[in-house]
């Protein structure tokens, strides 16, 4: 691993102080599940400088929940989140969510806030010692393109000739699904506009900007809430595609649907087509079927991931059906 | 804790005089002997408790550290090398090419085909250009980055069917074939004539990475006589020894090999120490200081062996009642860059030729006919992993078995009953077996614990939604014990003391199998002391007899026959003194835990130490020495009749799957393995021995494969080389049948390999069952079973 300082940030804003004074140079650091990773296994063109611990910063290691909001700490491990009563209880696709990601070790390491905010997957761009120095790095090609893209995109590049990474988050969807806001050092930010398409970036957030929690509102009582995930084993792994959903229904039939796909594109995929044809309808396989074809109605798969089309049908069938 | 197992549950072991199928009662005879129980493992505390030294353990002080640069093309020549800006890095102490290997710029298993440090080519992305020795890992990291190669990159070959082709390139200057090997039995036509149905199917199998915990490391440690001390992690000591001291142009007895605590091999540490080994030597020879090796993880899977990966074709013609009348086979097989341990060694050594010979399967089949391509490529090099050559034939025969099943309408488990090998059996090889031969056995145990009749009638969806179906799949298996070499020789020493304590000297290496354990329980059982009395030496090559390498499943039956031979000389003194002592002759006299008594007067013995300090002070022989080769192998190379391996273990697997329909996810939901090994020495260890094949075969069936893109390997680190999971591994019940081995000591025979050839083809089989789509190209990821899914829904409409 290259050297760096590790400085520890007392308050946010001491941390983005620091972040001002480096420049593009320093990293925040939490849990550092995805971060360590990528510094030691040499994936980089450039490194950090300077690491910003917000590990010292008190008081954003927290879950509560007032006047119908749920609000979440951006410190505030997976794991809690995952075993949370409150969580389970009224926005279980969050509670899944988080359940479902990495394993046990590394849910007691990452953070919420590190969840949303960590870099694409693509095993040009993450192959050990920058063997290739990709779009995403500044390099001149999308390797996946004419590659083994059987994990990349199914909705298309962030630019029409690459970069075809997925975002991996398993609670990014959920989030999506549920409506949450994001709160930063500078502003409120709706979850669904938080994620962005962009060849170097996955969020919108300012290079000096720290994500400090996260706002759930609570769904309606007539809603229900489940999140579904496919992955290669039962644990550990990234998801191939996932999916969540909040179904607001009454006397059977669905009224309202907010449904997210993640890991198919660059950023988590709302899948609006979806989320119109299941309004009106009841919960059944028929209508949970057409709706997943209607949510990869626009995909358009690379040569080798064709399957995963299939998936994120499948995905978005199985998570409306979960909140039926 | 106590010694003993504290393991309550039952491992069922059964004798063949006492194999009752009706109620599958477990029937052991728990005697007051050391062999046959369940005795824990000696190395267990240790393991569990994290106090044993591995590799990675060991103080560096003093060393340097080694670095590999490799090459950035899988073919290409070298033009250039410039290692002047790396050699100028402060705390750099060398830095070493082509031209500084002071003997034989080659190392290898069989040939020493692979450079130290290539010179003028490179084969493959694994391939050494320079060496690089440091006073840290970072410096010498910073080092390899200063070197500047130039390379003029060759046009390369990736597949082996390619490889034979009259116009390609050339990978090594005898050209790409490195071995043509046939089997010739009966007459073809005149087979296939009788067949009522035959059936033509291609199955293909991957490169596979052995994965094993531990990385590797080696050390190297020049000492002031002139001799270079190589430690590490290893299977095969007296194969780095070789390759080691003709590498540094020295006499053998220069070199001494050292193996210390391994966490894993599955075959992968008989290469790999012979390749770190020989560099770290080169280092250590330059510098004249140790030199340590630590491989990461992303090394590993690009520069040492795999499994090789396989195309196999095969033609099988049957009658209608289910017999085989003819078996019609063709191999191409991948080597990889480099020769390793693919080539025959007469004559019948080497991965190639025992893919060739165990290709039909454990089958009565009266006409075959074998062909076996062994190719080199630009890939990494196919070595040994558990099942060298024959978990890749077992994906085919038992794939193509249930195939012919289901083309004949008849139940999978009595086309195998009708075909599958008994006593007296003659094997494709002309080989008839004799003795030992379980086979049916294991297939009735398992069919009646599994409950085979009964599920094979509950197949079909298990949700009401129907988006998930069950069903059941059989995979039947065969597997040597030895080499099939003229040079397979196991020795052993044992050392008995005046206290009665035990030295046992074996160059037998422990990797997690349990040869620690089960070989000094064979010791102290033939001597009569206690499983405590003996303790193991670490192989050392200059203080244990050359005992070949740790592979092939021979370490219990060879090793075991040659502690047995070798103990048997000490009791003779010990007894003979006895005899005198006790004034009873010695044919009365018998040595059992502890005490040598009379067989006639029990009342009448002595302590087994008093015995052992009195030969001691008389100038008794108390060390033995035992030599034990087993029956020499024969095979004939041009039509590939003879015995090859002189006894075979053989198992039966049941699966049970579930299929989700909708994305081909797999999930193993029960399991039923049954073998016979002749004899348990140690229940428990072959029952974990049985449950990790069955991991590792489920791995290899489901999700195993090294991506290889333009000869560069996608998959570098174990977060997408994905080997199951806790999680992915069902229960596993292991049934242990003894039909005895007139050849083993105690009847026992191999099992270290087996386990993992017939749980690939039986999940397999299980999931053709389940779901009507066949995955006949390897693994079986969800993907390729979703689309064997549509394929079959296709066909049916």
């Amino acid at each position: 691993m290259k050297k760096f300082s590790h400085v520890n940030a007392l308050t946010i804003d001491e941390a983005v102080s620091i972040l001002r004074r480096y420049g593009d140079r320093a990293s925040l650091i939490a849990g550092g599940t995805d971060l360590l990773g990528k510094m030691k296994d040499r994936i980089l063109s450039r490194y950090p400088e300077a690491l910003v611990n917000l590990k010292t910063i008190p008081g954003l290691d927290f879950i509560k929940e007032e006047n119908r909001i749920l609000e979440i700490g951006a410190l505030t491990r997976l794991e809690d989140i995952a075993i949370d009563q409150t969580v389970r209880g009224g926005y279980a696709a969050l509670a899944q969510a988080a359940n479902r990601t990495a394993s046990p070790h590394l849910r007691e390491m990452g953070t919420i806030g590190g969840n949303i905010c960590q870099d694409i997957r693509c095993w040009y761009y993450r192959h050990p010692n920058n063997r290739f120095p990709c779009l995403r790095k500044g390099g001149g090609r999308c390797y996946a393109i004419e590659g083994d893209n059987r994990y990349h995109s199914i909705f298309g590049g962030s630019v029409e000739e690459g970069c075809y990474a997925v975002h991996p988050s398993d609670t990014a969807p959920a989030l999506i699904a549920l409506d949450a806001e994001i709160r930063t050092s500078k502003r409120t930010i709706k979850a669904g506009d938080f994620f962005q398409v962009e060849v170097t970036k996955t969020t919108v957030l300012d290079e000096d900007e720290i994500v400090t929690k996260i706002l759930v509102p609570r769904p309606p009582e007539n809603a229900k809430s489940g999140f579904v995930k496919f992955a290669l084993r039962k644990t550990i792994d990234f998801p191939i595609v996932n999916c969540a959903a909040l179904i607001s229904s009454s006397e059977g039939k669905v009224s309202a649907a907010r449904i997210c796909l993640n890991a198919g594109y660059v950023k988590p995929y709302r899948a609006s087509r979806a989320e119109e044809v299941i309004v009106g309808k009841t919960f059944n396989e028929a209508d949970a079927e057409a709706a997943g074809s209607a949510a990869v109605s626009e995909a358009k798969p690379l040569p080798h991931n064709g399957y995963m089309v299939q998936i994120a049908k499948t995905m978005v069938k199985r998570a409306i059906l979960a909140c039926g | 804790m106590s010694k003993e197992s504290d393991d309550r549950r039952e491992v069922k072991v059964l004798t063949r005089e006492k194999l009752d199928l009706r109620q599958l009662v477990k029937a052991p005879e728990v005697g007051p002997s050391v062999v046959g129980r369940s005795i824990v493992r000696t190395d267990a505390m240790l393991k569990v408790t994290g106090r044993l030294d591995f590799g990675a353990d060991y103080l560096q002080d003093g060393f340097l550290h080694g670095k590999i640069l490799r090459s950035s093309h899988p073919h290409a020549l070298i033009k250039s090398i410039n290692t002047k800006k790396a050699k100028e890095l402060p705390g750099v102490a060398a830095v070493l090419t082509a031209e500084s290997v002071p003997g034989r710029n080659g190392f290898g298993a069989i040939i020493p085909d692979q450079p130290v440090i290539c010179g003028d080519k490179v084969r493959f992305v694994g391939d050494a250009v320079a060496l690089v020795a440091a006073e840290t890992e970072k410096i010498a990291h910073q080092a390899l980055e200063l070197i500047e190669v130039e390379y003029d990159p060759l046009p390369p070959v990736f597949d082996p069917r390619e490889a034979l082709k009259e116009d390609a390139p050339k990978i090594h200057e005898k050209g790409n074939l490195l071995s043509y090997n046939k089997l010739r039995k009966g007459d073809m036509e005149k087979g296939f004539a009788q067949a009522d149905v035959i059936l033509e199917r291609t199955y293909q199998v991957p490169f596979l990475d052995h994965a094993y915990l531990e990385p590797d490391i080696c050390m190297a440690i020049p000492k002031a006589d002139g001799t270079m001390l190589v430690e590490g992690p290893m299977q095969a000591p007296f194969t780095v020894r070789r390759n080691v001291n003709a590498v540094l142009g020295v006499p053998i007895n220069k070199v001494r090999v050292r193996q210390i605590p391994m966490g894993g091999g599955f075959g992968g540490k008989e290469d790999s120490p012979i390749d770190l080994g020989c560099r770290a030597a080169v280092l250590a020879y330059h510098t004249r200081r140790p030199v340590r090796i630590a491989l990461e993880r992303e090394e590993i899977t690009l520069q040492t062996s795999k499994r090789h990966p396989m195309i196999m074709q095969i033609k099988i013609g049957a009658k209608k009642d289910g017999t085989l009348v003819a078996f019609e086979g063709v191999i191409y097989d991948e080597q990889g860059a480099y020769a390793s341990m693919g080539p025959v060694i007469p004559p019948a050594g080497g991965s190639h030729i025992h893919a060739m010979v165990m290709m039909p399967g454990p089958y009565e089949i009266p006409n075959v006919k074998v062909d076996a391509y062994l190719c080199y490529t630009n890939h990494p090099y196919g070595g040994a992993m558990r099942g060298f050559g024959a978990p890749q034939v077992h994906v085919a025969h038992e794939q193509i078995m249930d195939e012919l099943a289901e083309a004949l309408n008849i139940n999978p488990i009595d086309i195998r009953r009708k075909n599958g090998f008994r006593e007296d059996s003659a094997t494709a090889t002309g080989q008839v077996l004799e003795q030992s031969v379980g086979l049916h056995d294991t297939l009735e145990v398992c069919t009646r614990a599994f409950d085979w009749d009964r599920r094979y009638q509950e197949t079909g969806y298990v949700d009401e939604g129907k988006t998930k179906r069950r069903g059941i799949g059989i995979g039947l298996g065969w597997y040597r014990t030895s080499i099939g070499t003229n040079n397979d020789a196991c020795g052993a020493n044992v050392y008995v003391h005046e206290d009665g304590s035990v030295l046992l000297y074996t160059g037998i290496t422990e990797m997690g199998q349990g040869s620690f354990t089960v070989l000094p329980q064979i010791c102290a059982e033939e001597l009569g002391v206690r499983m405590e009395d003996v303790r193991l030496v670490q192989p050392d090559t200059d203080v244990v007899p050359e005992s070949g390498p740790t592979v092939g499943s021979r370490s219990t039956t060879l090793m075991g026959n040659a502690i047995i031979l070798a103990a048997r000389q000490v009791k003779e003194s010990i007894l003979e003194m006895a005899s005198e002592m006790l004034m009873v002759p010695m044919d009365r006299l018998e040595s059992r835990d502890r005490r040598i008594y009379d067989r006639d007067n029990s009342g009448k013995s002595l302590e087994f130490r008093e015995v052992a300090a009195r030969c001691m002070a008389k100038g008794k022989r108390l060390i033995g020495q035992g030599w034990w080769a087993p029956p020499p192998p024969t095979l004939d190379p041009e039509t590939g009749q003879g015995n090859p391996y002189f006894v075979y273990t053989y198992s039966t697997h049941m699966a049970e799957v579930v299929v989700d329909m909708e994305t081909g996810e797999v999930e193993v939901t029960d399991y039923v393995a049954a073998f016979d090994v002749g004899k348990a020495i140690n229940p428990k260890a072959v029952e974990g021995q049985i449950e990790g094949g069955v991991a590792m075969g489920l791995g290899y069936a489901l999700m195993e494969e090294v991506a290889l893109e333009g000869g560069y390997i996608q998959n570098l680190n174990l977060k997408n080389y994905l080997i199951p999971t806790s999680l992915d591994v069902p229960d596993i019940e292991p049934i242990i049948v003894e039909v005895e081995n007139r050849f083993g000591p105690y009847g026992a025979k191999g099992i270290g390999e087996m386990p993992n050839l017939p749980a690939t083809p039986a999940i397999l089989n299980a999931i053709a069952n389940a779901c009507g789509g066949r995955v006949r190209t390897l693994p079986a990821d969800p993907e390729r079973v979703f689309w064997a899914i549509k394929e079959a829904e296709r066909a049916v409409r």
